[in-house]
Parts: structure tokens; C-alpha cells; sequence
């Protein structure tokens, strides 16, 4: 593999090197016909990030020497990152990027060339690995929004930056709000504070969503495609389904693609996400219909063994992509919040009488090798029935 | 400084030295630049002043401040040596603050009476006279150079645009840095050995960067980057820096570098690693690295330009 980048989209991979490395530790790098990829996924395997890049984005890009496979490697994101640490000097001072990969030296060779005919040359190690793919289909989701970077870059500003988790839903007259989410805590009432913000309909280029939906996710991780997509310019959509089930944010342009599927909270554990329902007790049972347990509903044991597998199967030539299930939500279409959307959005978190909910982030979207056919196992505390059998 | 000198002046003659600087921070800067370790020994002679600092007896810095810098500059004695705490010496020059107010300048008398006594700083600005007298002790013994031009393996000299961001982003993983110089293919070459892989930084021959480059022979040296990181902070004030590969050979005598010019240089000498295979020989028989930052002072004068650094 070797490919070379000039000018200015030499900041541009190393901005997008930056906001990977704002999700994994580790960066999965893959030469693909169509552009080289760059992945990540964190640890926990709730977030995943993927850069496409065209090979338009590049000078010269050729995906693997003739004859020889295409090769794929993994490397440490601190390493990469070491090589566009300073995105100000890569401005000021890169002229070329090179990056290749060859199968006989067990290297991956970034060399950036500077100005001054100064050359600096990275020999970082990788490790062969498996292809990183995450199962996701931004079409499946019935909810859709897209607005310029910059508009949702200026909704964010008011958010505490340690603030983790943020609540995005629509409210009563097609505004979209993003709220910040706290977990309910003991003393919640003295110390939290709640960040609204609300954006109207005319500053979206596209909300395809009903009123009521709301979806929670991690602002931190969400930043970083952010700063990603202001720089560059480009609008972010952002297409989600019912809570729970992950949230997909994509940027497009000519010479690259970045998808950023984060998973969201789902609405068993939390009340508070509801924005647009304010009666206190009724939100149990109506939001529980709105909880769709999966098919592939993976306890959290099994999903180290799952990763385990996935990581030393020996990968055929021809599929790269993993055998996957299905994941859409077939039998369980959105509901209508009707009977609730009279109410304004500025509902009190509604208390939940007894246990404090668990919060858990699951992850719900990489498909599975162990057993392509599964009985469909829920979670233990499920509150609705199973759907009918695998999807 | 009218304020001082009237008092002082019929006194002059019990003191070794006596130094005059009205902007303090021509000589604070420069000190910075070597404050890698607490103490420092310095070294007076009609020509100026040799600011030295050691670690481990592997690097050594010089800060050498001309006589012509300074408004006032009397050194009684042949040579006038003292250690003291360079901690205490730059929280002492920067008492009025470290970042100036536009338009005030700091003035500075330092004063030392000989052997035993304290070293007297006086400092003003606006009116306001602080004195601070800094305990000297013992100096001690430094390793000593001659600088023969003889001796020169391989010089190299960069401009330090070209180098701050590269010493800023090293490898600090890497246990090493290792130099290359050489006449042919990469000519000049920084390299790290860290955790995530090997990184090269070549800077070729003909790169507008090079001020000077006269290599005879390939040398690869290593040296440790934990000693080397803090010793760079004079990249930042330099606009030139010198690699500079030489045989040492031993003096008893101190040399005098300082010449008559206004252009102050702060020099840090790296002996490098033995070659494992040696084992722990004492690295005196191998070349050392010695690192020259040009140092402009903002005094104002003319005559800032290049010099011969091989000056006698």
C-alpha cells in the first residue's frame, strides 16, 4: 500500500487522525479499493468511528502492489497520533505525506516531507489484524436530521466539557433540543445543573423525526467528529432510531466519508431522556413499548468472547466484511407520542419509585460470528415481550 | 542609574566585580536558557562573564555573556570564580516580574566583594531599589575544553527555526537520541527509538536551513534524551544552533571564548553513551557533541551579526 497526500489535506487526515483518537486507543488501517479506510472502536465497543477516504484525497494512491494481497494492520492511535501531533506545525511546515505499508518489512512508513527539504520518517510497528466492521445502515433509521457542523458546533458551546452524556430529541413545534444528561444520583437536585438548548426547525437542512423521539448518547465522543466536520466544513446528519439503539453521524463530501455509530442509552434505564413526555408515572409503561429488545441483545459477558472470536479467526480472501445479523427493528415500528405531546418539554426528570435505574451503554451493532442463527436472547430485565424470532 | 552609582561610587575598588546592565532581562534570558540544574559556577574575566552548569559530568552548559553587553563591567581580579544557586540568582533578576510592562525597564548593579563574600544584586525599576545579596560558595570543579579548531571532526550549523518544533516533538520514549553526520546520504540526522517505532528527522546538506555544514566523517552518536530534552530550552532564544563534533583535549586552564562583541552564546557540551560493548569506559576518549545556541541580546547595538565561533 502506499499512498501520498500533499498540501493541505495533509491537516486534513491530521485532524481526522485527532478525532479517532478521541473514541479508540487502537487505529485499524485498511487499503480498500475504494479509498483507504481509517477505524476505531473504542473499548467498551459503544462507539465506533470510521474515515473513508477516496483516492481522489490523494496524490497517489494505490491500494497494494500488484500481485500481492491487500493488507491491513492495526497500530496504536498514540503512535499515529505522535506523527500529526502539532496540526499547527503540519500546516506550517508539511509539504507531503507518505504513508506505506509493505508486507516484507513489518512497518507501516509515514514519511512527512517538510520545508527546507527537511524529511521526517516514522517507522511505526503495527500488528496484522481482522477487519474492524461495524454493522449499520444509516437508511434503516426512521429518524434523520442534518444541519451544517457549524450549527450543531455552536449548540454544543454551552455544554460543560466534562459534561459526558447529552440528550438530543425534538420538541413540541419541531425544535430540536439537546439537553445535558445526568445520571440520578442521591443529590442530584444540589448539584446538577441542566443545559438546555433549542434549535429550530429552519436551521436544519433536513428533520425527518416526530416530535417526542428522543435519543442520549456521549457528547464527548460526538466532539470529535464535530471539531472534524467544522473544520472541514461539511454537514453532519445524524440518524437515529428509538433509544437504545445506536445513533449513526455521518459527514460526507468528494473525497472522503466519516461515520461516527454511537450507542445510546436505552429508555428502561432512563426517564429523563423523555423530553417530551412530562406526566410523572405514565412514562413507564409507554416508554417500555418503545424498547425494542434486539435479536442480537448480547449480555455484557458475552461480549468479550464474542471480541475474542472475532479477533483470531483467520479471515477468508473474499469476505471482508463480517457474516452479520440483520439488526433492523422490523417488527416494531416508532410510536406516535400522541397522547403525551401537548405538554411543553421542560418536563421535571420523572422520579422512579424504588431501585436508582442502571445506566448501560450496550453495544448492539456488531454482528455475530459465533452463531449466524441464534435463539433470540434478551436481556434479563425485560419489560416487553420478545419480538417474534431473528430478524 | 544616577540613583546608585552616586552611592557606590568611591567603593568600586573593594569590589571584584562590578556589572552595570540596565535591561536585566539581557542577562535573565540567557541564564534561563542553561537552568537545567540548581547551581551554577561563574567565571568573570575582563571579557565577561561564563555562566557554567553541569549534570552527572555528562553535559555541560556555558552561558557566555560579553563584557560589551553590560553598561559598566570592572573585573579587578585576573579571574573571579563562585558557585551559586541559579535558582535563586533568576528568582533574585526577575524579582520585579517576569513579563516586563511596555516602556519600564529593570536595571541591575551586581556587586562581589572576593572570596567568601555574598554576590549583591541591585536592582531598579521605577524608582523602586531592591537589593538581594545571594550566599556564594566553593566553586567547583568543571571539566575543562580546548577548543582547537584542530580537533573538529564534523560542524553543522542550522538555523533554529528549523529545529525548536523538531527538539519539541522528540520521542521522549526513546531512551537516545541519535546524531549522524555525515558527507554523504543523510548528511544530518536525528533519530528516536521509542515505543512506537524509529523516527528520522534528515535535514540534507542543501537545505536553506544550513548555515554551515563541514562534515569529514561519518559519525553516529548517541546520547541521552532525558539530559538533552531541558538543555535545549535555548533553542527558543537562539536564531542559530551549532552541532559541533570534536576531540576534547584536557586543560588545566580555563579558556577564555569571550570575545569583544555583543552577541552572547550559550554553549552545551554533550559527552555521548559508550558503546555497550565497551562497557562502562570513561567517555572522555570519545568525541564529544558540543551544541552552540547563538543568542541575540536586545541591546540595541549594531553588530549582531555572524561570527567566527572558533574565535581564539
Amino acid at each position: 500500500m502506499k499512498c501520498l497526500v500533499t498540501g493541505g489535506n495533509v491537516k486534513v487526515l491530521g485532524k481526522a487522525v485527532h478525532s479517532l483518537s478521541r473514541i479508540g486507543d487502537e487505529l485499524y488501517l485498511e487499503p480498500l479499493e475504494d479509498g483507504l479506510s481509517l477505524r476505531t472502536v473504542n473499548s467498551s465497543r459503544s462507539a465506533y468511528a470510521c474515515f473513508l477516504f477516496a483516492p481522489l484525497f490523494f496524490q497517489q494512491y494505490q491500494a497494494a502492489t500488484p500481485g500481492q494481497d491487500l493488507l491491513r494492520c492495526k497500530i496504536l492511535m498514540k503512535s499515529f497520533l505522535s506523527v500529526f501531533r502539532s496540526l499547527a506545525m503540519l500546516e506550517k511546515t508539511v509539504e507531503k505525506c507518505c504513508i506505506s505499508l509493505n508486507g516484507r518489512s513489518s512497518r507501516l512508513v509515514v514519511q512527512l516531507h517538510c520545508k527546507f527539504g527537511v524529511r521526517k520518517t516514522h517507522n511505526l510497528s503495527f500488528q496484522d489484524c481482522e477487519s474492524l466492521q461495524a454493522v449499520f445502515d444509516p437508511a434503516s433509521c426512521p429518524h434523520m436530521l442534518r444541519a451544517p457542523a457549524r450549527v450543531l458546533g455552536e449548540a454544543v458551546l454551552p455544554f460543560s466539557p466534562a459534561l459526558a452524556e447529552v440528550t438530543l430529541g425534538i420538541g413540541r413545534g419541531r425544535r430540536v433540543i439537546l439537553r445535558s444528561y445526568h445520571e440520578e444520583e442521591a443529590d442530584s437536585t444540589a448539584k446538577a445543573m441542566v443545559t438546555e438548548m433549542c434549535l429550530g426547525e429552519e436551521d436544519f437542512q433536513q428533520l425527518q423525526a416526530q416530535e417526542g423521539v428522543a435519543i442520549t448518547f456521549c457528547l464527548k465522543e460526538f466532539r470529535g467528529l464535530l471539531s472534524f466536520a467544522e473544520s472541514a466544513n461539511l454537514n453532519l446528519s445524524i440518524h437515529f432510531d428509538a433509544p437504545g439503539r445506536p445513533a449513526i453521524f455521518t459527514i460526507k463530501d468528494s473525497l472522503l466519508d466519516g461515520h461516527f455509530v454511537l450507542a445510546t442509552l436505552s429508555d428502561t434505564d432512563s426517564h429523563s431522556q423523555d423530553l417530551g413526555s412530562p406526566e410523572r408515572h405514565q412514562p413507564v409503561p409507554q416508554l417500555q413499548a418503545h424498547s425494542t429488545p434486539h435479536p442480537d441483545d448480547f449480555a455484557n459477558d458475552d461480549i468479550d468472547s464474542y471480541m475474542i472470536a472475532m479477533e483470531t479467526t483467520i479471515g477468508n480472501e473474499g469476505s471482508r466484511v463480517l457474516p452479520s445479523i440483520s439488526l433492523s427493528p422490523g417488527p416494531q415500528p416508532p410510536k406516535s407520542p400522541g397522547p403525551h405531546s401537548e405538554e411543553e418539554d421542560e418536563a421535571e426528570p420523572s422520579t422512579v419509585p424504588g431501585t436508582p435505574p442502571p445506566k448501560k451503554f450496550r453495544s448492539l451493532f456488531f454482528g455475530s460470528i459465533l452463531a449466524p442463527v441464534r435463539s433470540p436472547q434478551g436481556p434479563s430485565p425485560v419489560l416487553a415481550e420478545d419480538s417474534e424470532g431473528e430478524g | 542609574m544616577p540613583l546608585l552609582t552616586q552611592q557606590i561610587q568611591d567603593e568600586d575598588d573593594q569590589y571584584s566585580l562590578v556589572a552595570s546592565l540596565d535591561n536585566v532581562r539581557n542577562l535573565s534570558t540567557i541564564l534561563k536558557a542553561i537552568h537545567f540544574r540548581e547551581h551554577a559556577t561563574c567565571f568573570a574575566t575582563k571579557n565577561g562573564i561564563k555562566v557554567t552548569v553541569e549534570n552527572a559530568k555528562c553535559v555541560q552548559a556555558n552561558a557566555f555573556i560579553q563584557a560589551g553587553i553590560f553598561q559598566e563591567f570592572k573585573v579587578q581580579e585576573e579571574s573571579v570564580t563562585f558557585r551559586i544557586n541559579l535558582t535563586v540568582l533568576l528568582d533574585c533578576l526577575s524579582i520585579f516580574g517576569s513579563s516586563p510592562m511596555p516602556g519600564t525597564l529593570t536595571a541591575l548593579r551586581m556587586c562581589y566583594q572576593g572570596y567568601g563574600y555574598p554576590l549583591m544584586l541591585f536592582l531598579e525599576e521605577g524608582g523602586v531599589v531592591t537589593v538581594c545579596k545571594i550566599n556564594t560558595q566553593e566553586p567547583e570543579e568543571t571539566l575543562d575544553f580546548d577548543f582547537c579548531s584542530t580537533n573538529v571532526i564534523n560542524k553543522i550549523i542550522l538555523q533554529s527555526e528549523g529545529l525548536r518544533e523538531a527538539f519539541s516533538e522528540l520521542d521522549m520514549t526513546s531512551e537516545v537520541l541519535q546524531i549522524t553526520m555525515s558527507p554523504d546520504k543523510p548528511y544530518f540526522r536525528l533519530s528516536t527509538f521509542g515505543n512506537a517505532g524509529s523516527s528520522h528527522l534528515d535535514y540534507p546538506k542543501d537545505s536553506d536551513l544550513m548555515e554551515a555544514f563541514h562534515c569529514n566523517q561519518t559519525q553516529v552518536n548517541r546520547y541521552k534524551i532525558s539530559l538533552l530534552k531541558p538543555s535545549t530550552k535555548a533553542l527558543v532564544l537562539s536564531c542559530k544552533m551549532e552541532f559541533c563534533s570534536r576531540h576534547p583535549v584536557w586543560t588545566a586552564m580555563a579558556q577564555s571564548w569571550l570575545t569583544a562583541t555583543s552577541t552572547s552564546q550559550v554553549q552545551v557540551i554533550f559527552l555521548p553513551q559508550p558503546p555497550k560493548h565497551l562497557g562502562l569506559q570513561a567517555p572522555t576518549t570519545m568525541p564529544s557533541l558540543i551544541f552552540v545556541f547563538l543568542v541575540e541580546s536586545r541591546v540595541g547595538q549594531a553588530g549582531l551579526g555572524t561570527r567566527d565561533l572558533r574565535a581564539p
